[in-house]
């Protein structure tokens, strides 16, 4: 592992290799009708090829957002306010729009969060496979759908959206997103929420098995910890916006640094110890991204005096990059 | 869908028997009638009974209803009271001038609203959006019988010769002049409509943009032409074509102020001068003539949405929609 230099004093630099994606003290702010809400702030983190860093983080934390900057597809109401994206090379911001268009879904791909309004509702389902991929014939279609274990619906492709299921539609996105772009990265958010047990575990397998062979690089949203520490090998834990801790996938688990990831862990059923009362974190999320300092400190058990007027810088502690005052102590 | 248009059919149908009855009963209540129309001031009541017994009104209502019905069954809408020529062609005459005047007007406005509302949502917040959402609020608040007398006023007195502002030429007498007469009424009928239409079409193009399938096409890296054409048009137009349906009504109801203002020798004015001098059968066929062309109008307009929309097609299909 190379050292990298830390631009911004904040960044996560990836385990292994050169970075294919590198995001620096990335903000991003919506305008409302209450003024600016800051969505994003001050994200930084690299990601090498064929790398899956894990996105969690409670709804509302930023990570959506996130993701549709990366693609530069931010609602009209929303910008990129500071921050740098590198991708293979370039810089994301600094291209045309033309430019970026023609990176979106063949070197960076998305699979969106909900996929039962993702599809065209008054065109069929197999017109709308062709349209986005090129010269598709009977056996590559094949292919495809089988390799989402979707082969049953093949001779049902002139229906149209409405007609699939909701986990049928999800992977038929990812066949056609994932598998039939290939694309260098692919963004998924909350790729399997919609999907039960059993298909959430082949649609996993597959895409692990996408980037054993061909290499695929991924962010991976979702505010589900176990689906996350099956897939990743750095998870990302996001709370208002900000990246709070970033740790290789067994670090994270073993030795949570940041106090939000260490109640995020301890609110998994399964995880505290036979007759502790579940444990849920006291507190919300609602305006900590407005206030000065740390925005976990109105809710946070180890929270000090500092917590509350400084926010944290990153700090290097073991594998782990933490933004807390008290990171590396013995809490 | 054989059987929906079947069971379309038999409702208009009946609806249609509803109108008739509903207007046959409402002229014979109306004050005064036919034979003072038709005889003026103080008749001598020798010559009230004679012409009352011509008109078959010295019947009882209900037996007057009863024939009425027996003829309409065999296709006899009878003669008009003071014409007496059959009223079958009466509206032979004055229906196509209707059809030509009404169908000008709903293409161009269709044409122009759908370009404008598409443009409009295009090009938001830019010069051309505003210019669209202003002048269709303005046009909006414009009467359509005020905008036509202004016209005539314009185009009669002020720059004459430029456009015909009254009377009418068939087109079979000289095609470029009937065109010609029908610029100004046509624009006068519609521009409202049109406006509706722009409206509708910008705010369901702006909405069907922030749709979830917009933006996984987009990134697919679609581009942005081809969006806009297969995915934000083709769903934006759904709840337009709706619109423009319902708009039918105005193109044929609105064809009365129109017609009566440019002098124009439709329905409209017909309709007008029959209930006025209460002659019966040609009333009771201008209501029939113009209630069906907005009904089939409008069953057209539902079997459009019909093709449009998979969703509904599919529910009857498979017997899931009515
Ligand atoms: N369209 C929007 N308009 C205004 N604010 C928004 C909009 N979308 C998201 N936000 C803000 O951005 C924050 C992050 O949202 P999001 O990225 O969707 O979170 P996540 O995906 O983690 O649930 C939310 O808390 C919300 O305040
Ligand atoms: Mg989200």
């Amino acid at each position: 592992m190379a050292p990298e230099p830390k631009a911004g004093g904040a960044a996560a630099p990836s385990p292994a290799g050169p970075a294919l994606l590198s995001v620096r003290d990335l903000a991003v702010t919506f305008r409302t009708r209450d003024g600016e809400v800051p969505a994003v702030r001050e994200v930084s983190f690299d990601l090498a090829r064929g790398e899956i860093l894990g996105l969690v983080g409670e709804s509302g934390s930023g990570k959506s957002t996130l993701l549709t900057a990366l693609m530069r597809m931010l609602p009209r109401n929303a910008g990129i306010t500071a921050g740098h994206i590198g991708f293979d090379g370039t810089d994301l911001l600094a291209l045309r729009e033309d430019g970026m268009r023609r990176l979106r879904g063949d070197r960076i791909g998305l699979i969106p969060q909900r996929p039962m309004t993702s599809l065209s509702p008054t065109t069929s389902v197999g017109r709308q496979l062709r349209w986005h991929l090129d010269g598709l014939d009977e056996g590559r279609l094949k292919e495809l759908l089988g390799g989402v274990g979707l082969g049953a619906v093949l001779d049902r492709l002139d229906s149209y959206p409405f007609e699939f299921s909701g986990g049928q539609l999800q992977r038929l996105l990812i066949a056609v997103a994932a598998l039939g772009k290939q694309p260098d990265l692919l963004l998924a958010d909350e790729p399997t929420t919609t999907l039960d047990a059993t298909v959430q575990a082949q649609v996993l397998r597959l895409l692990l098995e996408l980037r054993d062979r061909v290499g695929l690089t991924m962010v991976f949203v979702t505010h589900d910890l176990g689906v996350i520490s099956q897939v990743s090998d750095r998870i990302g834990v996001m709370y208002a916006g900000r990246l709070v801790e970033v740790a290789p996938a067994r670090e994270l688990f073993d030795a949570p640094r940041h106090p939000y990831t260490r109640a995020l862990l301890e609110a998994i059923p399964g995880r505290h110890r036979r007759g502790e009362p579940l444990r849920s974190i006291p507190g919300t999320v609602t305006g900590a991204n407005r206030l000065p300092g740390c925005p976990f400190a109105p809710r946070c058990a180890a929270v000090v005096d500092r917590c509350h007027e400084e926010n944290p810088e990153v700090r290097e502690v073991g594998e782990s990059l933490v933004r807390c005052h008290r990171a590396g102590e013995d809490l | 869908m054989l059987r929906y248009v079947g069971r379309r059919v038999a409702g208009l149908a009946l609806v249609l028997l509803i109108v008739l009855t509903l207007v046959f009963f409402m002229l014979r209540a109306a004050p005064g009638g036919p034979v003072d129309a038709y005889l003026g001031m103080n008749p001598t009541p020798e010559k009230r009974a004679e012409v009352e017994h011509r008109f078959g009104l010295d019947q009882p209502i209900w037996v007057q209803y009863a024939k009425f019905l027996g003829n309409l069954a065999s296709g006899d809408l009878g003669n008009s009271l003071f014409s007496d020529r059959p009223v079958s062609a009466i509206i032979g005459e004055r229906l196509p001038v209707t059809l030509e005047l009404s169908l000008a007007a709903f293409l161009f406005w269709v044409v122009v609203g759908l370009a404008a509302g598409a443009l409009a949502a295009r090009r938001r917040d830019s010069f051309v959006d505003g210019l669209v959402r202003v002048g269709s609020v303005v046009a909006l608040s414009i009467p359509s019988f005020w905008l036509a007398l202004v016209l005539v006023v314009v185009f009669g007195l002020y720059i004459k010769g430029v456009l015909p502002s009254s009377g009418w030429v068939p087109f079979t007498e000289d095609p470029w002049e009937n065109l010609r007469g029908v610029v100004l009424p046509a624009f006068a009928l519609g521009l409202g409509s049109g406006a509706v239409i722009a409206r509708t079409l910008r705010a369901s193009m702006i909405e069907t943009t922030r749709a979830d399938y917009v933006s996984f096409a987009r990134a697919m890296g679609m581009p942005e032409r081809r969006v806009l054409r297969r995915i934000t048009l083709r769903n934006a137009i759904i709840p337009t074509a709706t619109v423009i349906g319902l708009m039918l009504g105005v193109f044929v109801s609105g064809t009365v102020l129109v017609e009566n203002v440019f002098n124009i020798p439709g329905i409209g004015q017909t309709i007008v001068g029959a209930f006025r001098q209460h002659d019966y059968p040609l009333a009771i066929a201008c209501t029939l003539i113009t209630a069906t062309v907005f009904l089939v109008a409008n069953l057209v307009v539902d079997l459009l949405y019909f093709v449009l929309n998979p969703r509904i097609r599919a529910g009857f299909l498979n017997g899931t929609a009515r």
